[in-house]
């Protein structure tokens, strides 16, 4: 189920190349869906992660990939009979790849109702850089 | 559109037909919403003890005042539309979450206690408690000697 995304920043390749990466565990994980943006100043991922929190989520940055995992526990209600399921315990798991031009010891991440919010800041040579023009004498 | 279940026609066609027209449709809705949920859509969760059900719904990224749960006779409809962010700046580079509005329908084996209905958003995930309405038992009629 594992693959991996690679983010990049260049135009002929903006997105999505995928690389098999070996199967991390046994459990049957959820490849989450994501939006992924570029600005002048980083890129900023969001994923759906439905029944996660801080303390259930987990991003790992080794080299320049970027592991995103999360399990949702959720009760099982007590005393009653499952009559329909499509998925109730879930394990999120993706891998990215990082263009080279980020700074990944800066990462932030926030979650909110479900939604993990992560943002990579370009290094600071990636950075566009203005130049002042003075006037000529 | 997601699970909406297409009531069968009741009066021109037999009760077995009806019940197999019934499973048919749900088996269909089934396999079609844990194909998506397989694949990180919505997905939906059930439990029943006696008259009381616990519905489990995935709605990440909605907010509450854009949730709504109606509740007619035996049917309760979960409408929701999650707006795209806010934030537009910078160039899109994927776009896999979907936005817009959301849709699921349910029609219970019992017409539903609107007053007990109970609903919370925590986490992305919604979770409705229905409680069904007392059942009449039938009724006797007594007979009358003239």
């Amino acid at each position: 189920m594992s693959d991996q995304t690679q983010i990049t920043n260049t135009q002929s390749d903006r997105c999505c190349s995928t690389h098999e990466v070996p199967e991390a565990t046994h459990r049957a994980a959820t490849r989450p869906r994501t939006d992924i943006r570029e600005t002048e100043t980083g890129f900023l991922l969001q994923v759906d992660m439905p029944g996660i929190d801080e303390s259930s989520a987990e991003i790992t940055v080794e080299k320049n990939v970027l592991t995103i995992i999360g399990t949702a526990h959720l009760y099982q209600p007590e005393g009653f009979e499952k009559v329909y399921k499509e998925s109730d315990q879930r394990h999120y798991e993706r891998v990215f790849r990082l263009p080279e031009d980020v700074d990944s010891t800066a990462l932030s991440a926030s979650v909110k109702n479900g939604v993990l919010t992560v943002s990579i800041p370009k290094s600071k040579a990636a950075l566009p850089v203005r130049v002042p023009i003075n006037a000529g004498k | 559109m997601i699970g909406t279940y297409v009531k069968p026609l009741k009066s021109q066609v037999p009760l077995s037909i009806q019940r197999l027209q019934h499973e048919l449709n749900n088996s269909l809705v089934e396999f079609r919403n844990g194909l998506m949920a397989s694949q990180g859509a919505l997905s939906m969760n059930v439990w029943q003890k006696d008259r009381e059900w616990i519905i489990r719904i995935e709605l990440p990224g909605a907010e509450l005042e854009n949730i709504a749960i109606d509740v007619v006779d035996d049917r309760v409809k979960i409408s929701a539309e999650r707006q795209q962010s806010e934030s537009d700046e910078g160039t899109v580079l994927k776009s896999e979450r979907p936005f817009g509005r959301l849709n699921r329908e349910l029609e219970l084996p019992f017409k539903i206690d609107a007053s007990q209905t109970a609903a919370v958003y925590e986490r992305g995930i919604l979770e409705l408690k229905i409680v069904g309405l007392e059942e009449e038992g039938p009724q006797r009629i007594e007979v009358q000697s003239r």
